[in-house]
């Protein structure tokens, strides 16, 4: 895979995950509206640490009415970025994910937020910068590659020294919390032990072995489609659905790198 | 990838990684930093089932008789046609977040000052949920969070219990 394409593909798929995510944002605005959960009355007195100018500047942005407008030039960007390319527009993106971060006490939905900075860090600085060098893409290719490598090698890593996941007590405790009522699937897993111990090995070989994925394009697809294929089972039993999308938006870096 | 040298530094920085992430975690208490967490990735997802903060609400008419402790977010159903937009699974997620921050900022405070938790943003935040879905069921309520180990719904112990509020 050419540079280009890679970086083509990166902007594409994170500009989709964003528009969806600015939509769930729309469709659950009453939570932070000034009745909400979250309301602006309750939420200021967190920023009080700041310097008087960036709670005004913060105050603001992130009250209700002006952080719809921020949203909404969140989506109207995003939409723009899958036609055009513009790094300006990729660095309000990410200043904007920043601010709703910000507005939700530090991450609205943890990994994918992560995710989502990472690479809009790498894309805007490769925007402002690529026709400098070239080494500029291949650094923002690199560091979104080092960055997904890293997030499931850790997350096997502390996995492989736990007993609870080594005999699979930990999936059928996962199994059982999780968000969504039980159901035949659910139940199997978390009432089998066999299963769950198979499943939990499988995902703990999985995560570490990842960077694997980079000796060779070839492997890599081979890894890419099973991350899908846990991804997709990570939204099912756990509603993660962000998580697909901002860790797709990797997987282009990632082949291309596996190709160096 | 067929650079030798960089499959050497990539060696390198995963032994590191993978030793630094097995260290103890050290816990933000700089609130400046804990706000922009999202600049500091932590990768440890699901590391190991632990004990859990429900949130509870019980009602009453008259501020004195309540009526039995509930649960406060609801399991939902599943559906493939979410994949793309689940805004309510997300938003239980954040609902679990918060009722977590109300727990970790219950373990901070200092034996003595139990009172100051009322005036948190956890606190207030927790409450705004609480009344969000009794809507107009009663005039009074109460609510509390329970510990539960992941997988072990009967091992459990209430950690917080709120004073009566009175439905805005």
């Amino acid at each position: 895979m050419e540079i280009s394409t890679a970086l083509y593909l990166t902007k594409q798929i994170i500009s989709y995950a964003i528009i969806l995510q600015t939509i769930e944002l729309f469709q659950i605005r009453k939570s932070f509206s000034d009745q909400g959960v979250w309301r602006w009355e309750n939420l200021k007195v967190e920023f009080e640490i700041f310097s008087k100018l960036t709670q005004k500047i913060l105050a603001f942005t992130l009250k209700y009415e002006n952080f719809l407008v921020l949203l909404s030039l969140r989506l109207v960007a995003a939409i723009y970025l899958i036609f055009y390319s513009n790094a300006f527009l990729f660095l309000y993106l990410l200043i904007s994910t920043l601010l709703i971060s910000l507005r939700w006490r530090g991450t609205f939905n943890g990994g994918s937020d992560y995710m989502t900075i990472i690479v809009l860090s790498a894309l805007t600085f490769d925007s402002f910068f690529s026709t400098a060098s070239d080494k500029v893409s291949l650094a923002a290719m690199w560091y979104i590659t080092i960055q997904i490598c890293s997030s499931y090698f850790i997350s096997g890593v502390v996995k492989i020294r736990r007993s609870n996941w080594r005999n699979g007590a930990a999936l059928r405790g996962f199994m059982s919390s999780t968000i969504y009522k039980y159901n035949a699937v659910s139940k199997l897993i978390s009432d089998n032990k066999i299963i769950s111990i198979i499943l939990s090995w499988a995902i703990i070989i999985f995560e570490v072995g990842f960077v694997l994925a980079l000796l060779n394009p070839l492997l890599c697809v081979g890894f890419i489609m099973f991350a899908l294929a846990f991804h997709l089972a990570n939204f099912y039993f756990f509603g993660l659905n962000r998580f697909i999308f901002a860790w797709l938006a990797c997987y282009p870096a990632l082949l291309f790198c596996s190709g160096l | 990838m067929n650079n030798n040298y960089l499959i050497l530094v990539l060696i390198v920085y995963l032994l590191v990684i993978g030793y630094l992430s097995l260290l103890k975690p050290r816990y933000f208490s700089i609130r400046k930093l804990y706000l922009f967490r999202c600049l500091f990735p932590s990768w440890k997802f699901y590391e190991d089932i632990c004990y859990q903060p429900l949130l509870y609400y019980r009602l009453a008419d008259d501020g004195k008789n309540f009526q039995q402790w509930q649960l406060c977010i609801e399991k939902l159903d599943r559906s493939w046609n979410k994949l793309f937009l689940n805004s309510n699974a997300n938003l239980v997620h954040a609902y679990g977040s918060l009722v977590q921050q109300l727990e970790n900022d219950k373990e901070e405070i200092e034996e003595g000052r139990e009172k100051d938790l009322v005036s948190s943003v956890s606190y207030k935040l927790v409450k705004n949920l609480v009344e969000d879905r009794i809507k107009d069921q009663a005039k009074f309520f109460q609510f509390k969070l329970t510990l539960t180990m992941q997988g072990l719904p009967q091992d459990n112990a209430d950690i917080l219990v709120s004073i009566v509020h009175e439905v805005q």
